[in-house]
């Protein structure tokens, strides 16, 4: 039986040699002219089309499995789920939407008999940024190709929603005192409410992308609200799935960027195949093994048209933003070594989030975790007494709830003559949200008390206005 | 010298590169930039080369900073070149040689464009 020599172990001989390369030809089917190389490989244009829509399917159903795995640990069953596709119109998340649909019909086609599709529904998610960028009209919608097309605008997050009239709601933050700022750069930051409800929504979300000091910031910033818009529209919609189309491209580069911007603690959740940080919403991201240009030739190949989607740099300088620089670096790396972005991709997967951050409360700007002392870290100046004088009797403490980026957004940017910055009212309503959820049986109680009901009045009276109003 | 007609494309942002008296010539309703173009044909012994061509298209198509299309002797990373449907690093890359009708596209797969 051990006898190398048998006719049984040939064959995994053969095996590998039929799959060695066939110089100058297509890796997959060893015939075809190549039209493509992907990190050395080349591939015909057919055998491209077919290996990415396999790449895809492996991708998501792996996620799938896991995601199904949790589930029914906590709920004993997992039924088919809605899933909302993330949406921007850009290359990536045009293939992904095409590349999910064309999944669920292939299961569901594949024979006669009744089989359960992999999701209960797909609907697509879209943000409209037409407050900030030119985009063209209907561009996007056309790409949903006829799907639910669910949608939320940027300035959506400044106007009252019909169901949750706290929204209205409008805080401010202050700026840290002259003297703090000078003594190492020191965060302190207090939300009063505000007064001025006259601006329109619009004018109010360019003016708080104004007041910030850098593209950087505003595309953080930009980020955070997408999320926020994003996670809101899939509950809506009753959507436990979300899908991202970042490309193993995008993650890299993100991994460079985040960290680069004081991300560094949340980063496990902003680039993982799957998170479900958001309550009751998971999010995949099924691209993750694409890089850009595969995403393009596919694109191309199978003939789908995406738009390009603009940002703060859109056609400025590389130095421009951390996000523009990061990509040029990792992009310009991945050109000289073609596996640059899938190692890095490979390397922060196995990234795990600490205990501590999956304990820790939301950041009020960008909902993710925030370190409780990314204050302390940031200086050894603590808001004490010393600061006192700078914030009002009305105003609440919101240092502690603002993780070390989002500080950094808020520090530098410029309150100019309206006397704050003012932000969106999903600020409040997540402290809110903490300070609910989170048990009272804990030794802070009484403190945890207290923070509630400072949080509530942002609330209680914007309700008594209402009243007054009707 | 002699001319050469070929087909150039911009898209998925490297459209947003050229200058806009060429998007009068583009065929295209979308955002999407195509139009067909002369380019001196080089000689005999050294014909033209993608190198030249991009160049070329540098010199006389790419408005504002050209860094953002070409820098250091080199095309941008992140910009994609496909001659007549297939990837040019299938071809000879920046040493092909370029022949009357090649259809050859530009896309960007920079974040943003």
């Amino acid at each position: 039986m051990c006898d190398v020599d048998t006719p049984e172990h040939k064959q995994p001989l053969d095996t590998r040699l039929e799959r060695k390369r066939v110089p100058g030809k297509c890796i997959k089917c060893k015939t075809a002219k190549p039209n493509v190389t992907i990190r050395g490989c080349l591939y015909c244009k057919p055998c491209f089309v077919s290996a990415s829509i396999v790449k895809f399917r492996g991708a998501l159903k792996k996620s799938n499995s896991r995601i199904d795995a949790q589930r029914r640990q906590q709920n004993g069953v997992s039924e088919p789920q809605r899933l909302m596709v993330a949406l921007s119109g850009g290359p990536s998340s045009t293939a992904m939407l095409h590349l999910v649909v064309d999944y669920q019909q292939s299961v569901t086609q594949r024979s006669g008999d009744f089989v359960q599709p992999p999701y209960a529904d797909i609907v697509v998610g879209h943000i409209d940024e037409s407050a900030l960028f030119d985009v063209a009209e209907g561009a996007v919608r056309s790409i949903a190709d006829g799907r639910t097309f669910c949608e939320a605008s940027l300035e959506d997050i400044f106007s009252a929603s019909a169901d949750r009239d706290v929204l209205l709601q409008i805080v401010r933050a202050s700026m840290a005192s002259e003297q703090q700022q000078q003594n190492g750069g020191g965060f302190c930051a207090q939300i009063i409410r505000n007064s001025d409800n006259n601006t329109p929504p619009r004018e109010r979300l360019r003016q708080l992308f104004s007041a910030l000091d850098s593209d950087t910031s505003r595309e953080s910033l930009l980020d955070a609200i997408r999320t926020f818009l994003l996670v809101r529209l899939a509950r809506a919609h009753h959507c436990s799935v979300l899908l991202l189309g970042d490309s193993a491209t995008r993650i890299a580069t993100r991994v460079v960027s985040l960290t680069s911007c004081g991300r560094g603690f949340s980063l496990p959740f902003e680039i993982a195949p799957e998170s479900s940080w958001f309550d009751g919403v998971t999010m995949i991201r099924p691209m993750r093994d694409f890089i850009a240009k595969e995403v393009a030739f596919f694109n191309r190949w199978a003939g789908y048209t995406s738009v390009v989607v603009p940002t703060f740099t859109t056609g400025a300088p590389v130095h421009a933003s951390i996000d523009r620089l990061s990509e040029t670096f990792v992009v310009g790396l991945d050109r000289d070594f073609a596996s640059t972005v899938s190692t890095v991709c490979r390397t922060v997967q196995k990234l795990e989030p600490r205990a501590d951050a999956l304990a820790a409360c939301p950041c009020i700007v960008c909902g993710m975790p925030a370190e409780p002392d990314a204050q302390d870290w940031r200086s050894r100046l603590t808001v004490g007494q010393a600061a006192a004088p700078a914030l009002s009797s009305a105003g609440f403490d919101i240092s502690s709830h603002l993780c070390y980026s989002c500080q950094n957004i808020l520090h530098f940017s410029e309150s100019g003559d309206r006397g704050g910055l003012v932000l969106p009212g999903f600020c409040v309503e997540r402290i809110r949200d903490h300070a609910v959820s989170r048990p009272s049986a804990s030794s802070d109680a009484e403190q945890h008390e207290a923070l509630r009901r400072q949080v509530e009045q942002f609330f209680l009276n914007s309700d008594d206005e209402d009243d007054d109003c009707e | 010298m002699s001319k050469l007609a070929v087909t150039l494309r911009f898209v998925s942002g490297a459209e947003l590169l050229i200058k806009d008296e060429f998007r009068a010539q583009s065929n295209k309703k979308s955002g999407d930039l195509e139009f067909k173009h002369e380019v001196p044909a080089g000689t005999e012994e050294a014909p033209l080369r993608m190198k030249e061509l991009i160049e070329h298209v540098r010199d006389n198509l790419v408005k504002g900073d050209k860094d953002q299309f070409y820098k250091d002797g080199k095309l941008r990373p992140g910009i994609l070149v496909i001659i007549n449907g297939s990837d040019w690093e299938v071809e000879d890359g920046p040493e092909y040689k370029v022949q009357a009708d090649d259809v050859i596209e530009f896309i960007s797969t920079l974040h943003g464009g």
